[in-house]
């Protein structure tokens, strides 16, 4: 689906008989201009000829690019209009005549082939929708030129060939309407050609119409030559080119000369005006190097205004390093990568000048809206994704967007695998938390169903024969053992105490604790397990319910193992967006050992954006603080 | 002399408290079964008082064990001793004319005490019965449905959940919708449903949607 760049076809290989055909005409057309060149005139009549040549190179490129086009063989037969009028003035003259018949004779064959070409070139560009009228109108041309032909021929008033030219004025422009209307319904890449063509045309035709009517001796020579060859030019950059730019970036082009030659041309009149109100006439080459240093200064500010332009159309056309080095940044700062394709995107439309952009991961299709294009994103040969365009014309990027989006999709799929290999990461990650849990779920159920009742047989066992014992010696182990196997009980229960309890599913942390606490009560060699709490107007997130959970147990723990103390105080408060938990003892102090459930903990109070401090002296006893904002940020 | 019979399929329980029953001279052990079947075949001229029955056997509960031998035994008095509780439970048993409820993690003594209170007719309940609650419901393994999914599935899932359609799902994941298709029927095979509605509400029952996402929350983090 991605659109070819370049749409102009592909040449034929060899030489075909159309392009020899077009070599045949260019060598008859120069040949005849060639001799009319070489003929002692002033003004040269041969400058009349000058253009046709030309036309004949242009039919044979369009003709290579083309086999077969209209254009192509109209451009070539045409080019021997030089040919033919040499050969008329030959026949009407018997030979060379001097300068002012030639001009004369051919000036009205040039124009009548000029006129054909005007005709010829958008019609065999477009074929109009409304034939007859087309027919009729190109009539309606030809009438108004035997007309005028006529009266010229007849010597008579000037006036007498007015509505003549009317008449052709009216039937050319009613064609090119035709055209143009025509045009309108065709793809875009016709649409710029008729358009340029025509406004060429238009301009050609009006500056000779000009230089004829108002020049000064020569120029109208100059300008029917020079403007055949502006024809024949235009209408081969419309076939060479690889891309047809939009008409108005042409005339914006077109009015940057204008303006830089009209400020030239001003400053150079200035310099006139200025030195002749002065009195003194300045030397021409003053007048001239002010013309010249004023094209130097106002060439920068020309294109620095079309710069402007094609950016504001087209967006800046390069990814900055920043805007990349962003994204990878994000990548690690974020929980949600999926965030970095709409970032990369955007950065993607506004680069392009596209309207929207969006990236979608995987190698399957994606459902593409009306309207946008689809560019496959691969890295290494697989595909990782699609970028979705929508520009702003239904017909398409332009030709320098298509090339600017091709530039970025090498980006553009780094950025993809990158976010997709973030996710799959993400989601092991995920996996295996939960595969843990499980885990942990299974082995404490194991050892609380299986060892619990194990325990708890054995215990009654070693009760019911202490009840019967009559040895000390018997009664003293018994008793041993009856410890050992109460303590094996506490420890169990403890251990099954320190996981999550189900109360934290339902986000419920103080009956959680007071769960946790509960567990501990009840044994007489234990201490007393005292729980304050103030949570009441805490909205903690599950990850800070389980850190705090998980501190108060570890607290608990250590304190029981450690300290020797008689009471354990746990205090959990919250108030302004912070959670603190404080497990204080009244053991002996400095007995801390920094083991794995404590690292563990601070790493988990780190990651929430927390802290975790032990202050233990050797007169207060050891308390736990943990310090947490409620809404924890994201972990990283 | 109390004629006590007790119920459990743990042999080291089953053997400990016979042996702590035994020890007590006011009490007997005139029977012990292994499963609720065992027990229902003992001969009706047995009578004893009290019957201390496990709440979990392979064929069945104590709590309608209990009822059942009561409809033999009328002046049965039964004493649920388990390892497992929760405060439903615990108030179930009660309720449905259970005499006492004790953990299996109770010192000796309170054992003793409970039996002899239990067949004084009094109703009992074991002094740290709420302290296991917490930590007896936590170690319960739980039967997940959803475990046989990845967190790429539940992603899915959940959005499914939410009610969103296939192609939303996939514009939320910045995927192709054949994509999400295609996860979508190797999910329900993974499930073994065979409609999307099926695994929706397979989904909602296992606590999805509303954006909680099970394993997204890995309180396991270090």
């Amino acid at each position: 689906m991605v659109a070819a760049l370049d749409d102009t076809g592909v040449a034929s290989p060899g030489l075909s008989l159309e392009v020899l055909g077009a070599g045949i005409a260019f060598v008859a057309s120069a040949s005849a201009t060639g001799l009319e060149l070489a003929s002692p005139q002033d003004p040269p009549s041969g400058l009349l000829l000058f253009g046709w040549p030309f036309l004949a190179v242009v039919g044979a490129v369009v003709v290579d690019r083309q086999p077969g086009s209209r254009l192509g063989r109209m451009l070539c037969v045409l080019s021997l209009g030089s040919v033919v009028m040499v050969l008329w003035t030959l026949v009407r003259y018997d030979g060379l005549v001097p300068a002012p018949e030639l001009a004369r004779g051919s000036g009205e064959l040039s124009a009548l082939l000029a006129g054909a070409l005007v005709l010829g070139i958008p019609l065999a560009i477009q074929a109009p929708h409304n034939h007859r009228a087309s027919v009729l109108l190109c009539a309606q041309v030809g009438l108004g030129a035997v007309a005028v032909l006529g009266a010229r021929a007849a010597a008579l008033p000037h006036w007498v060939q007015l509505p003549g030219w009317v008449a052709v004025a009216v039937g050319t422009l009613g064609t090119w309407a035709l055209v143009a209307r025509a045009a309108r319904t065709a793809g875009r890449d016709v649409r710029r050609r008729v358009g340029a063509v025509l406004v060429t045309l238009g301009v050609a035709a009006s500056v000779v119409a000009l230089a004829w009517a108002l020049g000064p001796g020569d120029a109208g020579y100059y300008a029917t030559g020079g403007a055949l060859v502006v024809v024949a030019l235009a209408v081969d950059g419309l076939w060479l080119g690889t891309e047809l730019r939009p008409l108005d970036e042409h005339l914006l082009d077109l009015g940057l000369v204008a303006g830089t030659v009209a400020s030239a041309a001003a400053a150079g009149a200035l310099v006139q005006l200025g030195s002749h109100l002065a009195g003194q006439e300045s030397a021409r080459t003053t007048t001239v190097f002010t013309a010249l240093l004023t094209v130097t200064m106002a060439t920068p500010a020309a294109l620095w205004v079309r710069r402007a332009v094609l950016v504001r159309r087209y967006g800046s056309g390069v990814l900055a390093p920043e805007d990349v080095a962003r994204i990878t940044a994000g990548l690690h700062a974020k929980t949600q990568p999926r965030d970095l394709l709409d970032q990369a995107a955007r950065m993607v439309a506004a680069a392009s000048g596209c309207r929207d952009a969006r990236i979608v991961l995987g190698d399957e299709e994606p459902a593409v809206p009306a309207g946008w294009l689809m560019h496959a994103l691969v890295v290494g040969g697989d595909q990782v994704g699609a970028l979705l365009i929508e520009p702003e014309s239904p017909e398409g990027p332009e030709a320098r967007q298509q090339r600017v989006i091709a530039q970025l999709l090498s980006t553009v799929s780094l950025v993809a695998r990158a976010v997709g290999l973030a996710i799959e990461a993400e989601h092991a990650r995920r996996d295996v938390a939960r595969e843990r849990e499980s885990e942990r779920r299974r082995v404490l159920g194991d050892l609380h169903d299986g060892l619990g009742p194990a325990l708890a047989g054995m215990s009654m066992r070693v009760q019911a024969a202490l009840r019967t014992s009559t040895s000390p010696e018997q009664t003293a182990l018994l008793t041993d053992l009856a410890a050992g196997l109460a303590a094996g009980r506490t420890d169990l229960r403890r251990i099954v105490a320190g996981i999550t309890p189900s109360h934290l599913d339902d986000g419920d942390l103080e009956g959680a604790l007071a769960g946790l606490v509960e567990s501990f009560r009840g044994s007489t060699d234990v201490p007393q397990v005292g729980l304050r709490l103030d949570l009441a107007e805490a909205d903690l997130s599950p990850d800070v319910q389980v850190a705090v959970y998980r501190t108060a147990a570890e607290g608990i723990t250590n304190a029981l193992r450690h300290a020797g103390a008689a009471t354990i105080e746990v205090s959990v408060r919250a108030s302004a967006g912070r959670v603190a938990v404080d497990v204080a003892d009244d053991g002996t102090g400095g007995a801390v050992v920094a083991g794995v459930g404590l690292s563990s903990l601070t790493r988990r109070a780190e990651s929430l954006g927390g802290s975790l401090r032990v202050c233990s002296g050797h007169e207060a006893g050891t308390t736990l603080h943990l310090d947490l904002p409620a809404a924890a940020k994201e972990p990283t | 002399m109390i004629d006590v019979l007790i119920v459990d399929d743990h042999p080291v329980v089953l053997t400990g408290l016979a042996a702590l029953i035994g020890s007590d001279p006011q009490l007997r052990v005139v029977a012990t079964a292994r499963s609720a079947t065992e027990a229902r075949a003992l001969p009706s001229d047995l009578a004893p008082r009290v019957a201390v029955l496990d709440l979990q056997l392979p064929d069945g509960d104590g709590i309608s064990l209990g009822s059942q031998l009561r409809l033999v035994w009328p002046e049965l008095r039964v004493l649920i001793l388990t390892m497992h509780a929760d405060e439903a439970t615990v108030i179930q048993s009660l309720a449905s004319g259970v005499n006492g409820y004790l953990l299996k993690d109770a010192d000796p003594e309170d054992v003793l005490a409970a039996v002899h209170s239990a067949a004084g007719g009094a109703v009992v309940v074991g002094r740290s019965v709420s302290a296991f609650v917490a930590a007896a419901a936590a170690a319960a393994p739980r039967t997940d449905a959803l475990s046989v999914l990845n967190a790429r599935d539940l992603e899915i899932l959940e959005l499914l959940v939410d009610g969103l359609p296939t192609s939303q799902v996939a514009s939320r994941l910045y995927l192709a919708p054949k994509t999400i298709r295609n996860r979508i029927s190797e999910m329900l095979a993974k499930l073994g449903v065979a409609s999307r509605e099926e695994a929706i509400a397979m989904g909602r029952a296992g606590g999805l949607g509303a954006g909680r996402v099970p394993g997204g929350r890995s309180s396991w983090r270090p």
